[in-house]
């Protein structure tokens, strides 16, 4: 639904062109949560801006629905932007304005009657759950509630589309997954289609179903979270990756070992069956298991293991090749 | 100061003063407000960019503020004689008052929206709002509190001006203060005119804070 062909976005600050884009393609499906990753300053924020042209691409072009809109200016362009939701880092809300009149602001550009408006301001402080708080002004509420607002705001006029640029960022760890939650019940729900742009693998592993990951302008992965997650090909990928899984071994431990330390990552069915108890019993091998995790993306299970194998290098060497055969992939982590 | 003719004098110069500030103070609020909005909305990166309307209308204004009040006073003279017909009175001193009253205000206009949250503008474009909505429910409302506070300093700025107009025939109370306390030393005069303006100044004030307050949220 959302096709992003080929875009670079140049900035010029002072009189040397920034290249905050380069030949970035992504295509978005109707009805799922994409997600965008990268470190700060990769340019992700301004791809994001680039879909509904509040950053207007140097080159490439913005496809929505099989319709070129890059060049959309003007009323055509305001049109598209009403019926694309976007949510900000900091909210964004009009501070001088109540909830109900900061969501009505957003139906007024639309045309709305006032009667329309009354009523569908209810419905949304419903759906993300602000009831009783339609007076309030944003500097009276906390930062999950002002999200909301922004939500209800960003869905007043029936988009099918909601833009997120770093929804979580500015909220602590309860209230992320609070509203992280409520995405993803819109998401379902209303078939909205969502794009999100993060710095956290987590609210990706959360929320995505798919990821683009992007380092200084260039999106060097494009595939589902979990395959991003199993098999991380490119080298900021998968630093990403470990970081988020925080696998690390304390430097004493390394340096104790005799043996090599294997990296054994597991996915789907495997990592719900004992591989490691049945290896143990078929050959004649010591396992030893130094750090582990099995997380859930999606309701798909994906495992990373770090143990040691010990034994005569003969039966090691069997018991690697049973493992591998029953395992997603398996690696030496350190030697 | 039990003269009854002094108390006299006294009302009108405060009549009078009301009229200059009165008079330049409603045209800088009307005419201040769109200048300080089409600076800022002229500017590098917002929606109406427009280097040359940006570069012109500050380099006027610029000159404007930088002439001192009185040299400004003089130098219009001559079209304060085509627009009222004389050259004395408060409604004559209005005219450059009101000059040099837009300018300063325009600039504090200005200023006053910039403090405006630039992300806030953002979601209002990407809600698809026509400028005139960004101006009408974002702009305005939101730097409300600021354009009280800069009206109030035009005003107070404006209470002190009037005064120099006084030389040139524009009366008022700070006219007042010099003729009588100044060129006849007549000190309880000035003291009481003087008084008069801390009042003046202070309501003033007062009413302007009020009015930002009732802004800020």
């Amino acid at each position: 639904m959302i096709d992003i062909q080929d875009v670079s976005i140049t900035f010029t600050v002072g009189d040397k062109p920034i290249e905050a884009v380069k030949n970035a393609s992504i295509h978005v499906n109707q009805g799922e949560i994409f997600g965008i990753v990268g470190s700060s300053g990769a340019g992700k924020s301004t791809l994001l801006r680039a879909i509904n042209l509040l950053q207007r691409p140097t080159a490439g072009r913005i496809v929505i629905d099989g319709v070129d809109v890059t060049f959309f200016e003007g009323q055509q362009l305001r049109e598209l932007r009403m019926h694309m939701g976007m949510i900000f880092q900091q909210f964004n809300l009009i501070r001088s304005k109540t909830v109900f009149d900061n969501i009505a602001f957003a139906m007024k550009v639309a045309g709305a009657s006032n009667d329309e408006i009354t009523k569908r301001v209810r419905e949304l402080l419903d759906i993300v759950g602000l009831q009783g708080k339609a007076d309030a002004y944003p500097g009276q509420l906390s930062g999950g509630q002002k999200q909301r607002v922004g939500i209800a705001r960003a869905l007043a006029n029936h988009p099918r589309v909601l833009l997120c640029d770093e929804p979580t960022s500015a909220l602590d760890l309860e209230t992320t997954n609070s509203i992280l939650e409520l995405l993803k019940a819109i998401n379902r729900q209303m078939g909205i289609t969502i794009v999100l742009i993060t710095h956290e693998m987590d609210v990706v592993k959360k929320i995505c179903d798919r990821v683009a990951v992007m380092s200084n302008g260039v999106v060097v992965e494009n595939d589902t979270v979990l395959n991003v997650f199993a098999e991380p090909k490119h080298e900021f990928t998968r630093q990403l990756v470990n970081h988020s899984y925080d696998l690390d071994l304390p430097q004493r431990l390394l340096q104790e070992q005799s043996t090599p330390v294997w990296k054994i990552v597991y996915r789907g069915p495997a990592a719900e069956e004992s591989v490691l108890t049945d290896t143990a019993h078929k050959f004649q091998v010591k396992l030893n298991i130094l750090h582990g995790k099995i997380e859930y993306i999606g309701d798909q299970p994906l495992g990373v293991m770090l143990v040691t194998i010990k034994g005569i290098p003969a039966d090691v060497s069997l018991a690697v090749d049973y493992i591998r055969s029953r395992v997603y992939h398996m690696e030496v982590a350190h030697e | 100061m039990n003269n009854p003719e002094l108390l006299n004098d006294l009302l009108k110069a405060l009549l009078e003063t009301f009229y200059m500030v009165g008079i330049s103070l409603t045209l800088a609020i009307v005419l201040g407000i769109p200048l300080g909005l089409l600076l800022y909305i002229t500017e590098k990166g917002l929606f109406a960019e427009n280097k040359l309307v940006n570069l012109v209308g500050g380099f006027v204004i610029n000159v404007i503020r930088s002439t001192p009040y009185v040299i400004l006073l003089v130098l219009l003279l001559p079209v304060t004689q085509r627009v009222i017909g004389t050259t004395v009175g408060p409604f004559a001193a209005s005219v450059s008052l009101s000059v040099a009253a837009i300018a300063f205000y325009a600039r504090l206009v200005q200023s006053a929206i910039w403090e405006v949250d630039r992300g806030v503008i953002e979601a209002a474009h990407a809600m698809g709002a026509t400028p005139r909505m960004i101006i009408t429910d974002v702009l305005l409302p939101e730097s409300f509190p600021g354009l009280m506070r800069g009206m109030t300093v035009t005003a107070v700025s404006l209470i002190g001006f009037s005064a120099m107009a006084g030389i040139v025939g524009g009366g008022g109370v700070g006219d007042l203060a010099i003729r009588f306390g100044y060129y006849r030393y007549e000190t309880d005069v000035m003291l009481v005119t003087v008084v008069v303006l801390i009042i003046l100044v202070q309501c003033v004030q007062s009413f302007g804070d009020y009015l930002a307050k009732r802004g800020q949220r």
